[in-house]
């Protein structure tokens, strides 16, 4: 006898987990891999200080004026406030899974499954956003404050390449930290006020591949101010890809085969300074932490979403996530930028 | 009399890519240029550099 079915055939189950994307974190705010500065709403003065002595022959008469100074010098830092916000439309929900988690009555469509399942993915997607603005992009304004840069080989002039890469970094409402390395207008630089920053590059670089990272990082902590190596928090903050071609260099197969770096567990160190891997494209930051800066209201502004419904019978809802924020730097002469 | 052109050296601060560039003897490569005055290492990012700064 033959079966005769007439009208669409529909799947008639469903994996029960939704697949998710992944959202990373890096730790830039969660383990302050930075210097998170809070309470700052719209622009904050960041203060630094310099002292210069100088020795003289002994003397018991009474002490004259002379020639030490001591400077502190104050940088207004502007935040910029942006916001993550959309509406939702839960209508759009119905003929789907999501549907059987909505109350009876024809006016309730929030799913509780869609929010539990989906709608709590935009905090994690925020914070992972944040993350790339930290450590890549910029302004458009300043994308042309980097591209106006002279550049030359030495020290105190910025590489073609950085202005290279400058170029190629996306566009944001927020500055990332290379990009203010690169130009900024600290005080406190040698040359005051609007231009290059005051970071050391690393010379005579090359595309970092497994076989020459090694190298590559050598000649990173060969540039490194050696006041800086006993600095309990330096740290050399590297592009992600670089952890994989790490483990892929002590792994390498020969006689020739060294560990350079050592690695334990998710710690990684080169001559004993600590790597972080940051979405960083194309530079290498080597500085004590202190000296790298995120500017926050509070950096639990980060996750604060809230939610609500739309006014005057309309029945969608919206959400909103509002952060002010801005990335500094200070002591900037002991900041050294592979890439830079 | 042709004036000598005097040997800027692009690893001196201050020296930016323009002035390197103009100062180059006609006819000159920049690995001949810099033989003996710089290192094969910096001779060979300055040649990368140079390009990137060529094609801005």
């Amino acid at each position: 006898m033959a079966i005769v079915f007439s009208g669409t055939k529909l799947p008639q189950t469903e994996l029960a987990e939704i697949q998710k994307e992944i959202y990373a974190d890096w730790g830039t705010f969660r383990d302050g891999d930075v210097t998170i500065n809070e309470n700052h709403k719209s622009s904050a003065d960041v203060y630094e200080s310099k002292a210069v002595v100088n020795m003289a022959a002994y003397s018991s008469a009474a002490v004259a004026t002379g020639s030490d100074t001591l400077t502190v010098e104050k940088t207004p830092v502007s935040l910029t406030k942006v916001q993550f916000a959309d509406t939702v439309d839960y209508n759009t929900l119905l003929d789907t899974r999501f549907e059987r988690s909505m109350a009876g009555g024809a006016f309730n469509t929030v799913s509780s499954e869609f929010d539990n399942a989906v709608l709590q993915d935009i905090s994690p997607a925020i914070s992972e956003t944040m993350e790339y603005a930290t450590w890549d992009g910029a302004t458009t304004a300043q994308k042309a404050l980097i591209a106006g840069l002279t550049p030359g080989a030495a020290q105190g002039s910025i590489s073609a390449g950085a202005q290279t890469l400058a170029a190629a970094m996306p566009v944001k409402l927020v500055n990332s930290l290379p990009a203010i390395i690169l130009h900024n207008d600290s005080i406190s630089k040698v040359v005051p006020g609007a231009g290059l920053g005051d970071y050391k590059k690393v010379l005579t670089i090359t595309a970092i591949t497994s076989a020459n990272i090694a190298a590559q990082y050598a000649l990173l902590y060969a540039t490194l101010d050696p006041k800086v190596m006993k600095q309990e928090d330096m740290t050399i903050y590297a592009p992600l890809a670089h952890l994989q071609l790490i483990k892929i260099a002590n792994n390498s197969v020969g006689a020739a085969s060294n560990q350079n770096f050592l690695v334990e567990g998710d710690n990684v160190s080169y001559n004993g300074i600590k790597i972080l891997f940051k979405p960083l494209v194309g530079f290498m930051i080597a500085a004590p932490k202190k000296y790298l800066h995120i500017l926050m209201d509070l950096a639990s502004d980060i996750s604060q979403l809230k939610t609500g419904e739309n006014a005057n019978g309309a029945e969608t809802y919206w959400y909103k996530n509002v952060q002010a924020f801005a990335t500094w730097c200070t002591n900037q002469r002991y900041i050294t930028l592979y890439g830079g | 009399m042709n004036a000598q052109k005097v040997f800027l050296n692009p690893f001196d601060r201050g020296v930016t890519y323009e002035q390197f560039l103009k100062s180059l003897p006609k006819g000159v490569s920049i690995s001949n240029h810099l033989k003996g005055k710089c290192s094969q290492e910096q001779i060979n990012w300055l040649k990368t550099e140079l390009k990137k700064f060529k094609n801005k």
